[in-house]
């Protein structure tokens, strides 16, 4: 199979890719099982946090979804066609991987609420606890947005606001016309609007002064609670 | 549709990604912050998240991912929709990979679903299990390929299957594998999108076994009590070459009699995969998913192994937080203690509070004032100061 790494004319959106892994996912989609291994071990960093960012880094199902996604991109890989970066191609098995576990977590009942506390997470730097719990409540609302949001709408904000990517790199990860992108993207934030009205703390998180937590996320005042509440 | 719903993404973008904006744009892009939540809630959150995928990962942790990742792609009977994402001159699974379905065999042998005959249900079903034992043999000897080209030098996976089974060998006992992920229904994947596998069983890195050969007479296990070596039946115990993990050498010759020593068991190895950061996630994941024992197991292993690490030293915190809430109090309050005295921390503010609970239910009161206090010099403006200054009273009136 050849590997285009310049898009055809016709698809504006689709600009050409200088892709820095690109002759390696090329070697890669024709068999090449040191290549797969190569490119696997490359990706697999950004695959890893990718998950951890959609799903929480202490849900229990990360370990698995990683496994899953790169499986999945060993699978796909004979399927690239250099449209997009071997890394955004990466980036989108992980986001449907990370959104079918969440999906059929939700479907069996269960809600992951693992990273509530800010206990497990070693900080990068000395970053104040009220800082982080705003941080950890923003990137929560993000996450529980992708389990209520039709399919390519949360694929879109998953992609543009979990994993960075701009309106241009989503369009052409996922192949859409730029418009289309723009109107999921809109009818998404349509969403996220009610979100926030419904919930008046999260205007909180988004401009949380220093010393100051954002109310009902700090699991600390029920655990220390010494009159009984903290079961 | 409103003003405030026209978001200036491309400004967005832009200054997500650190380009500068001109004057006029940046005013524009302040101007709509000012006003739209939703905007300056993805704006912050992109910080955050870019933050989280910033970080590095255990190399160890990675191998580890990749390998079994590798396995499981060789394993998986691949989804067989039609993925127009696949260039038509894409090489497609072999056909001994892929279990045919009943009614594919139906219609290569001309028959309809309903005029199926029982007989035809056992052919189709001997067929079925060729076709897969055939696609499991290809499988391996495409994952010995993988496996070589990762880890060259080791036996590689497909070493399993050539192997003949011992059979006066018990069965060591598996890792229990975790239940598997839900399949993603047929209708997730767009026609055009990458495909997401079938959930693979979870698949451990496989030990490097010694071939044997079938000539060969049946073998004690290696972890199977051993008599002393000045045991006449265990000088005449044939050779055994170590079917596992373990570093213990092959023992081709019979033991020295002259030696009254009883071997030590073989040192038990275990895999060091990712360091403190895989033992601390592991022991949060088991926190969140309320295995308490299970964690303060793992905290513990952390603390023991990696004394110095980041995450030792957090897990003092974490740990002293769940021990209270199983009632060790007086656990919870030498693991805090073990934390507050290592320096500032972030999670200072907790861990003061946190103690100060353990004080108070240890009914160490005057010292209980004082780490109140202590909370409240430092963090005047902490979620816990209006419970420390309500307990202050409290202690204060007595």
């Amino acid at each position: 199979m050849s590997l285009h790494l310049v898009a055809s004319s016709d698809s504006p959106a689709h600009a050409r890719i200088a892709d820095p892994l690109g002759e390696l996912a090329r070697q890669a989609s024709t068999g090449d099982t040191a290549a797969i291994a190569r490119l696997l071990r490359e990706l697999a960093p950004r695959m890893v946090r990718s998950t951890r960012a959609l799903l929480g880094a202490s849900h229990p199902d990360v370990d698995d979804a990683v496994q899953q996604a790169m499986i999945g991109l060993v699978q796909s890989l004979p399927g690239f066609r250099g449209e997009c970066s071997i890394g955004h191609y990466a980036s989108r098995i992980v986001v449907r991987t990370a959104m079918a576990v969440r999906r059929g977590a939700r479907t069996r009942g269960q809600r992951f609420h693992g990273d509530d506390d800010g206990m497990d997470q070693v900080p990068c730097s000395e970053q104040p606890m009220s800082e982080r719990l705003a941080a950890d409540h923003r990137k929560r609302v993000i996450q529980e947005l992708l389990d209520t949001l039709p399919e390519e709408q949360a694929e879109v904000i998953a992609l543009r606001v979990v994993l960075g990517m701009s309106l241009g790199e989503v369009a052409s990860a996922t192949k859409a016309p730029l418009n289309t992108v723009r109107s999921r993207v809109r009818l998404a934030k349509e969403a996220l609007r009610k979100r926030i009205v419904a919930d008046p703390t999260l205007l909180e998180a988004l401009d949380v002064p220093a010393c100051q937590a954002t109310p009902g996320h700090s699991l600390q005042l029920g655990v220390l609670d010494d009159e009984g509440a903290d079961a | 549709m409103r003003a405030l719903d026209l978001h200036p993404e491309d400004l967005l973008d832009r200054d997500s990604r650190g380009d500068a904006l001109r004057a006029d744009e940046r005013a524009q892009l302040a101007e709509h912050l000012a006003l739209c939540d939703v905007c300056r809630l993805e704006q912050r959150s992109r910080e955050d998240f870019r933050e989280e995928l910033s970080g590095a990962e255990p190399a160890l942790f990675l191998d580890d991912l990749v390998t079994r990742a590798l396995s499981g792609a060789h394993t998986v009977v691949p989804r067989r929709r039609s993925n127009p994402d696949v260039a038509p001159d894409a090489p497609t699974s072999s056909p001994t990979e892929e279990e045919p379905t009943e009614a594919e065999i139906a219609a290569a042998l001309g028959r309809g679903r309903k005029a199926r005959p029982a007989r035809f249900l056992i052919l189709a079903a001997a067929a079925a299990a060729m076709l897969t034992t055939l696609g499991g043999v290809a499988a391996a000897s495409r994952l010995g390929n993988v496996f070589q080209s990762l880890f060259p030098g080791q036996a590689t996976p497909s070493t399993v299957q050539e192997t003949p089974p011992l059979p006066s060998t018990p069965a060591a006992p598996r890792k229990a594998s975790r239940p598997a992920l839900p399949v993603a229904p047929a209708g997730v994947v767009e026609e055009t999108a990458p495909t997401i596998p079938t959930p693979p069983p979870r698949i451990d890195a496989p030990p490097p076994i010694t071939p044997l050969t079938r000539s060969e007479p049946p073998r004690p296990a290696v972890h199977a009590p051993q008599p002393p070596r000045s045991s006449p039946a265990r000088a005449e115990a044939p050779s055994v070459a170590s079917p596992t993990l373990r570093s213990t050498p092959a023992r081709t010759e019979a033991p020295s009699v002259a030696s009254p020593a009883i071997d030590p068991p073989p040192p038990a190895i275990v895999p060091d995969v990712g360091g403190p950061q895989a033992l601390f996630a592991d022991a949060n994941r088991a926190r969140a998913r309320g295995e308490r024992t299970e964690a303060v197991r793992g905290y513990r292993e952390l603390q023991a192994r990696y004394p110095g690490s980041a995450e030792a030293r957090l897990s003092h915190a974490t740990l002293g937080r769940l021990l209270l809430d199983t009632g060790d109090a007086s656990a919870a309050l030498r693991e805090l203690d073990a934390y507050l005295g290592g320096g500032q921390g972030a999670l200072r503010e907790d861990a003061l509070a946190a103690r100060a609970t353990a004080l108070s239910r240890l009914g160490r009161h005057a010292e209980e004032a004082t780490a109140w206090s202590r909370l409240i010099e430092a963090y005047p403006g902490s979620i816990h100061a209006p419970r420390a200054r309500a307990r202050l009273a409290e202690l204060g009136s007595r």
